[in-house]
């Protein structure tokens, strides 16, 4: 059954690394050059550290209560109205993260690649292989991401290496032209996408095979992801420029166009394309399986396969709606932060805090929270 | 005759009895003669399948001695007639054959005596004497069609599971070598070998192919490939997860990594489980070459794979939706090229493959004799004359013609069929969605591929569940020194190969 499946530890590391670089690699770089600047890279850094930080309680909450779902502790430390809606919340905030995560798949193609195509059918398309991955289960996932993850990083180099000769350290300057202010005023929307979504894994982490290192690994795989957004943010300026960074809608697919070596490999962008749709698909698989897997807690369903394809048919329409347009998405992501801020941070602080005062922990002998 | 009928005591009897019983089938031969002489003898018959059974021993060993020396006198007629146990008598001291047992049913001797062996009756005995004389013809050992190597042994299998066994055995003299079998088929009862090595194969894979198989149901098995079908984990899966050879090199490499081997009776293809997605890209002359080279050309093969699949696939998408991706000069021939073509990209791509795989088809069913003429038919319908009749643009042909090339460089027939396969549906959706589609089609792919099992081990084990060790023997081959371990299958069971350091 899907929810015995048991992933490795290295499985968990790529997932969380994927999940984190997720749909923010195409976003991150403006958002940071935006507000700070030519100082987005110190942004990024600002970002990842306080990320690290929201991203502590998930851990310490997945470390008190190994083997357990967040739907089976909240009952027993929020008792039996505010555990259930706590898991009520969060599977609506899953539900919602899905269909803008599809909505950005959506926007992308049909502005970026396929003008023509109606966007539906670009929903469709991509909710159906969600759909497919979840029926298959965790470990389908998990091990998908296994196999391509070294694609991943293979591409990612690739286009590194392709953007060396465009590389400007001009464009870095001045430092600190304003001083550290921007850069923290920057960094909200950074922490919001990815790191105040990451409270996914506390549905995850209970099938990581060796419970022990799961929590060191998951905030190892959130640093390796950030400093991975950060070098993207810095080879961004590097080679567009604050300027244009900030007001190109998808940078990191503008940064791709870039590469020209000897007039013959040009256009790379379809590297990029593929970097971000792989990385976008694992998130929405992983959004999607905690949505369903909240809702089936939550109202005691024994498994979730029935309730995908449902879920599926209203995600569709649901993130048609959800933005009207592509300039409200970034107004939207902007203020992310408070929109983000309890399910990401504030839920996770509270679980412990109530955990930590009435001394609550899975006991390793019997698998009971006492 | 009903299944475990008993044989009577009459000679007479028994013979109506099993003549009855094979519908007085004409090859069924019963020859009577008498032990001993006039006046005291014993009735005696012998029965083979002409054929079946080796005439030649049946001669030297059974016949001759029955009825010459001892046997021709007054006296040995006498004490076999009066003899508590007649048939112990002839087995222990006149039968000069190898093999020989006594069985009280009909049914054996029914089945022993289909199965090439003789059966001796005597009368006034209910028991019969069963003389191993199996000497079927068989075809040579030659050298195997399809999995061809330059370098390397230039045996294969053939269809006498007896040949093959011994084939195996021949290369691995370990007494671990052990073989099993079960007959399969209510009806073709035939004999079906599981062959492990024991101790370095996993116990519980053993056991899982044993009770798969024991739990076949079916009248007949023709071919390995009945088996293939009936044991496999997946059944709606284009991909193959039972591997075949009919080279013994390379199923007695399998063997040596802790696979079990499944062989069938009238089938020089050999089956070989676990298979793992890797396995497919392997050839046994990749371990006979030098390991840079063998490497280099593993390298090859997964772009053949990726080409195959994907070629006319990213023609479409990128000439009908990417156009910018194209070099300009070049976007300007392929505009000017297709400028005659009637047809959108994904049409001429799918009448190009489709030709292509009626020539393929046509290449393998047609008789020998009419080869030049396919050949030469061939490459106008795929070829210039295609180009000039406008129905296609040449670069159309290229695709086709690389894609065509490309499948053929697996060395695993049944890879390269699955990739024919999924080609189509990728074209489709190129067409629609573009790059995108091919995307969406190659998620599908991967995600269908981790899901899938062969006899417990993930299918993509050593990419996905990744495992550092079986990299050595994956996308590339170290040399020989450097694989000191196993594959990993499902447990490590027994890993170490041997150590050889590399010599200074």
């Amino acid at each position: 059954m899907i929810t015995n499946g048991k992933i490795s530890v290295r499985q968990f590391t790529i997932l969380v690394v994927i999940f984190t670089v997720g749909s923010a690699i195409l976003y991150v770089p403006g958002l940071l050059a935006e507000e700070a600047k030519q100082d987005a890279w110190l942004a990024g850094i600002v970002g990842t550290g306080f990320g690290l930080l929201s991203a502590w309680p998930i851990k310490s909450l997945a470390e008190r209560f190994p083997g357990q779902r967040l739907t089976e502790y909240s009952v027993v430390l929020l008792g039996k109205i505010a555990g259930p809606a706590v898991s009520i919340v969060y599977f609506l905030y899953f539900f919602m993260l899905s269909a803008m995560l599809l909505r950005d798949v959506g926007d992308f193609v049909t502005t970026q690649m396929m003008p023509e195509t109606p966007i539906q059918a670009i929903l469709i398309a991509f909710m159906f292989i969600s759909i497919y991955a979840v029926r298959l289960g965790i470990e389908v996932i998990a091990r998908a991401a296994e196999f391509f993850f070294p694609i991943l990083i293979g591409l990612a180099s690739i286009l590194f290496i392709l953007l060396v000769p465009k590389i400007d350290f001009v464009q870095l300057t001045p430092v600190l032209e304003r001083g550290i202010g921007p850069a923290f005023k920057a960094a909200p929307p950074f922490i919001a996408i990815p790191f105040l979504q990451l409270s996914v894994f506390l549905m995850l982490f209970p099938l990581v095979s060796n419970a022990k290192r799961a929590g060191r690994v998951f905030m190892g795989g959130v640093l390796a992801a950030g400093m991975f957004l950060i070098l993207f943010t810095t080879v961004c300026l590097l080679v567009l420029g604050a300027y244009l960074t900030s007001v190109e809608s998808f940078p990191s697919y503008a940064l791709a166009k870039q590469a020209n070596i000897g007039e013959f490999i040009q256009r790379t962008e379809a590297v990029m394309a593929v970097i971000w749709f792989l990385s976008i698909f694992f998130k929405l698989s992983l959004c999607f399986y905690a949505s369903a897997r909240f809702y089936a807690d939550t109202f005691k369903l024994s498994e979730i396969r029935a309730s995908l394809f449902p879920m599926g048919l209203i995600l569709v329409p649901l993130s048609t709606v959800i933005y009207p347009n592509a300039v409200y998405t970034t107004l939207i992501v902007k203020s992310a932060f408070f929109y983000f801020m309890p399910t990401g941070f504030l839920i996770p602080a509270l679980l412990l805090v109530v955990a930590r005062i009435r001394g609550l922990r899975t006991r390793t002998d019997d698998g009971r929270i006492a | 005759m009903n299944a475990n009928a008993t044989l009577a005591p009459s000679l007479r009897h028994n013979l109506d009895m099993l003549k009855n019983a094979l519908g007085h089938s004409t090859d069924f031969i019963v020859r009577s003669f008498r032990i001993g002489d006039a006046p005291a003898f014993v009735s005696a018959a012998l029965l083979y399948t002409e054929g079946l059974a080796d005439s030649k021993i049946i001669d030297e060993f059974i016949m001759e001695p029955l009825m010459s020396g001892i046997c021709r006198s007054a006296d040995f007629g006498a004490r076999l007639a009066n003899h508590r146990d007649p048939l112990a008598l002839l087995k222990d001291s006149v039968l000069t054959v190898n093999g020989l047992s006594v069985v009280p049913d009909a049914g054996v001797l029914l089945e022993a005596i289909l199965s090439g062996d003789t059966a001796i009756l005597i009368d006034g005995s209910d028991r019969a004497l069963i003389a191993a004389t199996k000497g079927v013809e068989h075809r040579s050992i030659a050298e195997p069609a399809s999995q061809t190597v330059i370098r390397g042994p230039l045996e294969g299998f053939v269809e006498s599971i007896r040949v093959n066994t011994a084939l195996i055995r021949r290369k691995i003299k370990d007494p671990r070598l052990w073989l099993e079998t079960i007959q399969i088929g209510t009806v073709t009862r035939t004999d079906v070998g599981i062959m492990y090595i024991n101790g370095i194969a996993d116990d519980s894979i053993v056991r899982e192919v044993r009770q798969r198989i024991e739990r076949i149901d079916i009248d007949g098995i023709l071919e390995s490939g009945y088996i293939e079908e009936l044991i496999q984990d997946e059944k709606w899966s284009p991909f193959p997860t039972i591997f075949n050879s009919e080279r013994p090199d390379a199923i007695t490499a399998g063997l040596l990594e802790g696979r079990v081997a499944i062989l069938v009776d009238g089938t020089p293809f050999v089956l070989l489980v676990p298979a793992l997605f890797v396995q497919y890209f392997q050839s046994p002359e990749d371990y006979y070459h030098r390991w840079d080279v063998s490497s280099l050309i593993r390298m090859i093969r997964y772009m053949g794979f990726l080409i195959a699949l994907v070629g006319p696939s990213v023609y479409i998408a990128v000439t009908t939706f990417h156009q910018e991706m194209i070099p300009t000069n070049l976007l300007i021939n392929l505009a000017s090229q297709r400028e005659g073509v009637p047809f959108p990209a994904f049409i001429e791509a799918l009448l190009m493959e489709v030709t292509f795989e009626i020539l393929r088809e046509a290449g393998i069913r047609m008789p020998r004799a009419v080869g030049s003429a396919i050949s030469i038919v061939g490459t106008l319908v795929i070829g210039q004359a295609a180009v000039e009749a406008g129905i296609v643009s040449a670069a159309m042909v290229i695709v086709v013609s690389i894609t065509a090339i490309s499948s053929f460089v697996m060395p695993s027939y049944n890879m390269s069929i699955s990739i024919r396969i999924l080609r189509f549906p990728l074209m489709g959706l190129a067409a629609s969605f573009g790059l995108f589609g091919i995307f969406i089609g190659l998620i599908l792919l991967v995600l269908h591929l981790c899901s899938l099992k062969s006899f417990g081990a993930p299918y993509m084990t050593s990419i996905a569940p990744f495992y550092a060790s079986n990299q050595k023997d994956t996308l590339f081959r170290l040399p020989r020194w450097g694989i000191a371990k196993r594959p990993r299958l499902l447990n490590r069971n027994n890993p170490t190969r041997g150590r050889n350091p590399p010599q200074t």
